[in-house]
């Protein structure tokens, strides 16, 4: 058995799985909103205690999403991957809310949003072999409903603030799905901001 | 003899030292971000977080092989958990739990304060509590008696800027760079300290604390005469900084005649002129005077790990829950000085 652990804490929801192939060993899903860093590690804590096993790899969102949320995912992975000496790699976060819609609408062209915060959503066209096309883009509701290509379908949490959007799904990216994400890109586990630092040079 | 992993993220730098009980430091690296935010004349938190997330992990490997040892081989990990910037004290405070999970170790979450106020007994076994601790960097200026381990009480703090912001933003006004602090101390060498009249506020006041807002805004002024060389204005600002730091700490020495060493730690303590003043001070008072090395008084991930030996040594360990906190003041039970900001 190859024991993987699945990190999501790109988004609003704290996500952990310990997957043995499709199977999930152990998990951990809820929507906390802020306050990643704090329960993070008692969580995980909790997780290997019940699998009783150490993982021989790990997955990690390294995006889009909250940079904080990224960060602590990504650090919590990077550092356990150091002590483990096991590969850490992340998956795409947009990835992971389309696996599952996929999985139950095959043949649906279809469009993954996710809230970016400040109002706006971060949104891409993905096929059903979970390849995006073109990079990420943070808009708000209006302008994704503008931007949406006709006879596109929409998933992801946030797709209901979209006018006249045909929405398929709505939750949040849950670790138990990530068995779902055999074929799309293996990502190195560094943060995918999207838009740079607001800051202005003096 | 214990082992400590320390880990140091709370601003811009990112720093990992492992160190023993018996003070000798195994291995250490500082990465500066000094690059990364001189273009904005200062540390911008994002940018700070964003480098501290790419360097930490790899920082830890290295130290470690540099230090021929295992994480099996540590006894305890201590990051900073604040204040500081909450970003980059995520990362770091995520990081030390992350290993502590992996590798079943204690945890300390350290006030990086604390780190600042220990300091000097990581370089001087002799030096025993209590002290006077003058504490002075970019975002702390104050005088603590330094008790025992996590026993502070703080006597005085700044009711407005720190004393490495006024270093800072003097350097901002005369065209010196980032960071501010070494930026004066080299333009002042070439100056007269005498040469521009500029306040020297609270000195003298019954008030113990400090003030340096409007020596900056004498500095503004005296630099949008045209009267003035930079350099002159540099040494003459340093000199009134100085004054105000000694005039403040030999209060506070007279406040504490239990005192038995004066200390000075924190950035600003790496300055020559600043550290020659205070030894001078504590001379004339007949006490010991204790400065650590430059390096250990900026930014270092040695006084974390040396504060976290000194913690676990009284049992003082920390759960996986340990919040990161913005603001964390040593002595939580000090009143509010008049004006002083949140961070004090």
């Amino acid at each position: 058995m190859t024991l993987a652990l699945v990190i999501d804490t790109a988004l609003a929801a704290q996500s952990l799985a310990l997957l043995d192939g499709a199977t999930v060993v152990a998990a951990r899903h809820g929507v906390i909103g802020r306050g990643h860093a704090e329960a993070l590690m008692p969580a995980l804590a909790a997780l290997l205690d019940e699998a009783g096993a150490t993982p021989d790899r790990i997955l990690v969102d390294v995006g889009p999403g909250s940079f904080t949320g990224l960060r602590i995912g990504i650090a919590a992975a990077r550092a356990l991957g150091l002590a483990w000496d096991v590969p850490v790699t992340g998956y795409a976060s947009l990835t992971l809310i389309a696996a599952p819609v996929f999985a139950a609408h095959p043949d649906t062209r279809l469009a993954v949003v996710a809230e970016a915060g400040r109002g706006l959503l971060y949104v891409q066209l993905m096929d059903r072999d979970l390849v995006a096309e073109g990079e990420p883009l943070a808009l708000d509701a209006a302008g994704v409903a503008a931007w949406l290509p006709a006879g596109v379908a929409l998933a992801g949490p946030g797709a209901a603030r979209v006018p006249g959007a045909r929405v398929l799904a709505d939750a949040w990216p849950d670790a138990r799905d990530a068995h779902l994400l055999v074929g799309a890109a293996a990502l190195p586990p560094v943060p995918l901001y999207i838009s740079a630092p607001d800051a202005v040079a003096a | 003899m214990t082992l400590i992993l320390g880990i140091e993220s709370s601003c811009d730098e990112t720093a990992v030292a492992l160190v023993r009980g018996d003070r000798s430091i195994v291995a250490q690296a500082v990465a500066s971000q000094d690059a990364d935010h001189r273009p904005f004349g200062g540390v911008v938190p994002e940018l700070a977080a964003r480098a501290h997330v790419e360097a930490l992990t790899p920082m830890i490997e290295r130290v470690l092989r540099d230090g021929g040892v295992r994480l099996a081989d540590v006894d305890a990990i201590a990051a900073t958990a604040g204040p500081g910037l909450i970003g980059g004290v995520m990362v770091g405070l995520v990081t030390a739990k992350a290993l502590c999970l992996a590798a079943h170790k204690p945890l300390l979450a350290v006030n990086h304060l604390e780190g600042h106020a220990l300091s000097p007994r990581l370089v001087d076994a002799e030096l025993e509590f209590p002290y006077l601790l003058l504490l002075v960097s970019g975002g702390h200026c104050q005088l603590l008696a330094v008790e025992g381990v996590g026993r502070y009480r703080r006597l005085a703090t700044t009711i407005d800027d720190a004393v490495g912001e006024a270093f800072d933003k003097t350097a901002k006004i005369l065209g010196l760079g980032f960071p501010g602090g070494p930026a004066v101390e080299r333009a002042a060498r070439e100056g007269d300290a005498r040469a521009v009249p500029l306040p020297r506020p609270m000195v003298g006041w019954p008030e113990p604390h400090f003030s340096f807002a409007g020596l900056k805004s004498a500095v503004l002024r005296a630099h949008a005469t045209g009267n003035y060389g930079i350099p002159d204005l540099a040494a003459s600002f340093q000199a009134a900084a100085v004054d105000c730091l000694v005039d403040r700490t030999q209060r506070a020495l007279r406040s504490m005649p239990e005192a038995k060493a004066l200390v000075v730690a924190g950035g600003v303590a790496s300055n020559g002129i600043v550290r020659t003043a205070l030894a001078g001070l504590a001379a004339t008072h007949g006490t010991r005077f204790v400065a650590p090395p430059p390096w250990l008084c900026t930014d270092n991930a040695a006084m974390i790990a040396w504060a976290g030996a000194e913690r676990l040594a009284l049992g003082l360990v920390d759960g996986l829950d340990a919040p990161a906190r913005p603001r964390w003041p040593l002595d939580p039970d000090a009143e509010i000085a008049r004006g002083a900001g949140i961070k004090a």
